[in-house]
């Protein structure tokens, strides 16, 4: 049940948006053609018993995930919907993903720098630190927003958005209510002596509150939490600063243990790039910034925030599916840089085309923090220092790659990381069980494309993973062949050769075939898939051992 | 241009205004949740024990996890001691060092400080109470106290004196007994400074079969390089003052002979799991402290299986 003062917002977006809006607009839309554009996506499997690697079995034998959506534009006018199948959803998805329906639909509109949106829709405030709603649909995750959003463009560099809805739940709507306001100003355009300056400057600022009714028998919870930020972009020159600062007011949850702490955040990244170099230093402080519109909810459910990673996303299997580094939205002190650069071409030491080197080097902390003990009383939980790491190392990882072409026909990329990760944060647990511990890991990759001739091209992977800990060393072959623009073929296989455990030196294999034809993808799989994360910045999806034939087709138009 | 102003600083009081401080937690509400649970053993039933922890615990500065899995059949040494008792030291310090050096992670020794010998004399500055209910326990069934320096190993028979030691671990060593372990011990072991609560996690796999078999776990807590007075026969004065009392037992978070784990036909692999609370006494350094576990038999209360993890991690 909303309350009078948070109704307040509900009449004054509304008023925005009837005030201005014109029978011109219907006029103008009738001159402009109508611009239909959709996608489909189908992702299936059928499941072989495998006992060996853990398989689960699965009863449907045969799982699938499937949407398509379409989007209607006629001029100032879009209206879209999204269809979504899960008969049933494929292992490692949340099983409330069950059935198929219409989760997402949304009609908006413009008119003179009024954007109006009622329905679904997705939106971002800055980095994201109090306000991200999005979808990523190979983690399950979907946090759209149903209800109304009012942007504004006043035209002179000033942009503000309101917004108020709950957010999508599988297939229902979550408990709570989020009322957000963000503004923007680029001062180069609202001050008009500032158009030509060399310093180029954005400011932002937002106000995310949630409402859900206090249910709790045992404790008094706020059932408005509120949250602000501030936010600055700062460009001059080749350098470049990005900041935001975020603090949410109390807000005990299930995430928290039912803590009344506030909550805080800093990010802040750094940049100079010029042709053939460039550098990246970033930074942040988390302390108790889970910020959900259901406070009993967990894993990537009703998150109403996105707190930005900053460990490097591997692509390479062993380093991507292994030991990846959830952000712990609980608490952590983090800091990566990257820097990358090129030697020059037409040297003994760039080569022929030169040679990119790319250095990457990410570390995350606990927080400095003390407990304190007032669990009876005013349940603040801990004590922490700002932007002071704490004695638990919980991810580091320093990576370097070099890419080089060596002629005509061939290219290389070799890659070496070192990684630690602190399972007990991150808690993964394979065919082993969880280890309990730091996991230190060495990886080497070397990736060999071919050319053979026109559109037929060879591309063959060697990977590596040496580890004491944990389910011991890994070696990965990929061989790839091409036939553009229509056809490809790949094998992969993983093998678990040190393993500590001799049951569990187990090889998977896996074969995909596929062929595309404009935007239309059809492709064929086949083979074990071991048990690993999967990860989108920072934000992970448990995967479970699997066998058997999987079958995907995407289209767009 | 002033209309939209406006209703955009509505929209902001409004918003503003939708943050709900609050100051206490319990305002009106009679009962605190979660108290910090009571040292002793807990029943589990699956479900997670916080022992006064939270979750984000494993995240702060005061709070240290430390964890060890084993292979290797480790035997329990509990040996009967007495800071009157004048024979004990030189036969305590040699147990200790074999079990640092040749029996170097194959052996767990506590010492139990019992009957007469771990007597009270405040006159001769016998001050330091190092007895326990667990320790007059074992003394009660065992009656090792009256005849220490001895030694139970796995308490698989009565107490042995000092000159059956040597050839007792030498007949375990040439068993095998090290190289067979019947269970794996994974025990994860987290402890908060701040309120000196800590919490150990057991998880046990079996790795034979077991018929009808009624099992217990003992989780002790022993203080080591506790420095005290000591009689101690052949040194001049007999009584040391600050004789360095190792491994002595301070407490249980179970009872004595262990509590209920799990019982009836066990099969290879089987997996069980439980939870302990225990708390530490200020005057107990936490540094020295370990915790003690061990797989037990019920009905005879000889010890399949024992491990040590640290209190804080080293």
């Amino acid at each position: 049940m909303l309350k009078p003062k948070q109704l307040l917002l509900i009449p004054s977006l509304f008023f925005l948006t009837n005030s201005i809006y014109s029978q011109s607009v219907l006029q103008d839309a009738a001159k402009d053609p109508l611009e239909i554009h959709g996608n489909f996506n189908l992702n299936s499997q059928y499941y072989l018993s495998d006992s060996v690697i853990a398989a689960p079995t699965v009863a449907e034998k045969f799982l699938i995930n499937g949407y398509a959506n379409v989007i209607a534009t006629k001029g100032a006018f879009s209206a879209g919907a999204r269809y979504e199948s899960y008969e049933n959803a494929l292992l490692g998805f949340d099983p409330r993903y069950k059935g198929s329906g219409f989760p997402y639909r949304y009609f908006s509109f413009d008119n003179k720098g009024l954007n109006v949106t009622v329905g679904n829709f997705y939106e971002q405030f800055g980095t994201g630190m109090l306000l991200r709603s999005y979808e990523e649909r190979d983690l399950g995750l979907d946090n759209a927003m149903d209800g109304i959003r009012v942007k504004y463009d006043f035209g002179n560099g000033i942009r503000v958005k309101g917004l108020v809805g709950r957010q999508r739940y599988f297939f229902a709507k979550g408990d709570g209510i989020v009322r957000a306001i963000d503004g923007e100003v680029n001062l180069n355009e609202a001050i008009g002596s500032w158009k030509d300056n060399k310093l180029k400057l954005l400011v932002g600022a937002n106000f995310v509150s949630k409402y859900q009714e206090d249910n709790n028998p045992d404790l008094v919870l706020p059932e408005n939490v509120g949250a602000y930020s501030g936010r600055i972009t700062a460009r001059y020159a080749n350098f470049s600063l990005t900041g935001e600062y975020a603090y949410k007011e109390n807000d005990p949850s299930a995430d928290n243990r039912n803590i009344y702490k506030p909550g805080q955040g800093l990010f802040v990244s750094a940049s100079y790039s010029k042709k053939g170099f460039g550098i990246n230093l970033s930074a942040k402080h988390i302390d108790n910034m889970s910020f959900r519109s259901d406070r009993t909810e967990g894993f990537n459910n009703l998150t109403v925030n996105y707190l930005p990673a900053l460990t490097k996303q591997h692509t390479y299997n062993l380093a991507a599916t292994l030991y990846p580094y959830a952000t712990q939205p609980t608490g952590e002190v983090a800091f990566q840089g990257d820097i990358v650069f090129r030697l020059k071409k037409k040297t003994w030491y760039g080569g022929k085309y030169g040679t990119r080197i790319l250095i990457n080097s990410s570390l995350a902390y606990g927080l400095d923090s003390t407990r304190i003990n007032d669990q009876n009383t005013t349940r603040q939980g801990y004590s922490a220092k700002f932007f002071s790491p704490g004695s638990q190392a919980y991810f580091q990882d320093i990576n370097i790659s070099l890419e080089r072409k060596l002629n005509k026909t061939f290219k290389v990329k070799a890659m070496y990381m070192n990684m630690m990760v602190n399972n007990l944060i991150t808690r993964y647990g394979g065919l082993n069980g969880s280890f309990g511990g730091k996991i230190y890991a060495d990886i080497a990759v070397l990736d060999v494309m071919y050319k053979i001739r026109p559109k037929h091209a060879l591309r063959a992977e060697f990977q590596a993973l040496w580890s004491d800990q944990d389910m011991g060393d890994w070696g990965t072959v990929v061989l790839e062949y091409t036939y553009s623009p229509h056809w490809f073929v790949a094998i992969i296989d993983q093998y678990n050769y040190g393993n500590n455990v001799e049951k569990n030196q187990i090889h998977y294999p896996y074969g995909t075939f596929g062929y595309i034809n404009g935007g239309n993808r059809v492709s064929l799989g086949f083979g074990r898939q071991k048990a690993g994360l999967f990860c989108v910045g920072g934000v992970c999806r448990v995967v479970p051992a699997s066998n058997g034939l999987t079958i995907t087709v995407t289209s767009s138009f | 241009m002033k209309k939209y102003f406006f209703i955009l600083v509505v929209s902001i009081i409004g918003l503003s205004s939708s943050c709900d401080k609050i100051d206490d937690p319990y305002e009106g509400i009679d009962k605190a949740i979660d108290p910090i649970d009571p040292l002793g053993p807990i029943d589990t039933s699956g479900a997670i024990v916080f022992c006064g922890f939270e979750e984000y615990d494993f995240e702060l500065n005061d709070t240290t996890y430390n964890d060890t899995t084993s292979n290797i059949r480790k035997v329990l040494l509990e040996e009967y001691t007495g800071h009157l008792c004048g024979f004990c030291p030189p036969e305590s310090k040699r147990l200790v060092a074999k079990t640092e050096n040749e029996l170097k992670g194959k052996a767990i020794v506590m010492s139990i400080h019992a009957a007469n010998f771990a007597a009270l004399v405040n006159s001769k500055g016998y001050t330091t109470d190092f007895t326990t209910p667990e320790g007059n326990d074992l003394h009660e069934r065992y009656k090792g106290g009256n005849t220490a320096p001895s030694l139970m190993m796995n308490r698989s028979y009565t107490p042995a004196s000092a000159s059956q030691w040597d050839g007792k671990l030498d007949s375990l060593d040439k068993s095998g007994y090290y190289t067979d372990p019947v269970v794996k011990f994974k025990v994860r072991n987290i402890y908060n400074e701040t309120i000196k609560t800590g919490r150990v996690d057991i998880d046990i796999e079996f790795l034979k079969d077991f018929l009808g078999t009624n099992f217990v776990i003992g989780v002790y807590i022993t203080e080591d390089h506790i420095i005290a007075k000591q009689k101690y026969y052949g040194q001049n004065p007999e009584d040391v003052d600050n004789y360095d009392h190792r491994h002595a037992i301070r407490t249980a978070a179970t009872p004595t002979f262990g509590a209920s784990f799990v019982s009836g036909d066990i099969t290879t692999n089987q997996k069980e799991s439980s939870s302990f609370c225990y708390e530490l006494q200020d005057e107990w350094n936490p540094d020295n402290c370990s915790v003690i576990i061990f797989l037990g038999n019920a009905d005879n209360n000889q010890i399949f299986q024992a491990e040590e993890v640290h209190v804080k991690s080293e």
